[in-house]
């Protein structure tokens, strides 16, 4: 079954992130070489030396208390005081339908852990949506868990 | 929304120098002129056409499958016998409805946003005849 991007969402210390337009989850392994004379026909071989996650994510810009922006939703200067009060958040990754595209598909995996926000950048031109994008690095490690 | 033809319609025909200046020639894609007609249709004229609609920005917020906002794209020709008299019109044209969008007479048409570009300003020696396009690109909320 293809999901469509609407359809994947990225919470953020427990709120959606309103109006979003995409998110990123990036998970990536470190592997050193580990290759010796024994390898076999020239073959590299490589050995797992750690584990990273991120997330990225673009929205237009909202704010606080609107139709988008609500108790499910949080806005660019929520995600802004995130930053500047530069603590710890619980990221969620999950599969969503029905009202806003905000409610998670029943069984479905859902991806968390703790990430520490280190990235706003907030684009304001004339005569369009302002837009912001946010990111924040993995801090331990993404674990799946089973779907409510 | 395909009333917003009607909008740019309604907003040159409230503008008394202007609808006096072309005599009320104004056409709507709604009314056109059949052929046989067009030789004689007396300058200058105004010609208003809906050329279609673009969806606005997404987000993942929309649970359908279309966006809150619509574009519309409508086209203001505007046909005179001199150049001098061309660029008055088409001046006096974007004025008349630069006013009708800020002083919201848009028989209840909700509008979010729009932008206006002109194209370039063309002969047609065989009326003879000057003529420019005004293209207006009008947010509205799709209801």
């Amino acid at each position: 079954m293809k999901i469509k991007g609407q359809n994947l969402r990225l919470l953020v210390g427990g709120k959606y992130i309103a109006a979003a337009t995409s998110c990123t989850l990036h998970v990536s392994m470190k592997l050193e070489d580990s290759s010796t004379k024994d390898s076999t026909d020239d073959w590299d071989e490589k050995e797992i030396t750690g584990k990273s996650w991120d997330i990225s994510t673009e929205a237009l810009y909202t704010v606080p208390d609107t139709s988008e922006a609500d108790a499910n939703g949080s806005s660019a200067e929520d995600i802004l005081d995130l930053i500047l009060a530069a603590k710890e958040v619980e990221i969620e990754f999950q599969r969503t339908a029905g009202e806003k595209n905000r409610v998670p598909v029943d069984g479905a995996k859902v991806y968390s852990g703790k990430a520490l926000p280190n990235d706003i950048s907030i684009k304001a031109s004339n005569r369009q949506n302002g837009t912001f994008t946010f990111q924040a690095q993995g801090n331990g490690p993404l674990a799946p868990k089973a779907g409510k | 929304m395909l009333d917003t033809d009607s909008f740019l319609v309604s907003a040159i025909k409230a503008d008394s120098r202007l609808n006096g200046a072309i005599d009320g020639n104004i056409f709507p894609t709604a009314v056109p002129v059949p052929d046989e007609d067009l030789d004689n249709v007396p300058l200058p004229y105004v010609i208003v056409t809906y050329d279609g609609m673009t969806q606005d920005t997404d987000t993942k917020d929309q649970s359908g499958f279309e966006s809150d906002s619509d574009i519309n794209t409508c086209r203001v020709e505007v046909v005179a016998e001199s150049r001098e008299s061309l660029a008055e019109l088409i001046s006096d044209a974007r004025r008349a409805i630069r006013k009708f969008f800020e002083e919201g007479n848009g028989d209840g048409l909700s509008v979010e946003d729009y932008t206006v570009s002109a194209g370039r300003v063309d002969y047609d020696p065989l009326k003879p005849c000057y003529y420019q396009d005004l293209t207006y690109q009008i947010t509205t909320p799709n209801d």
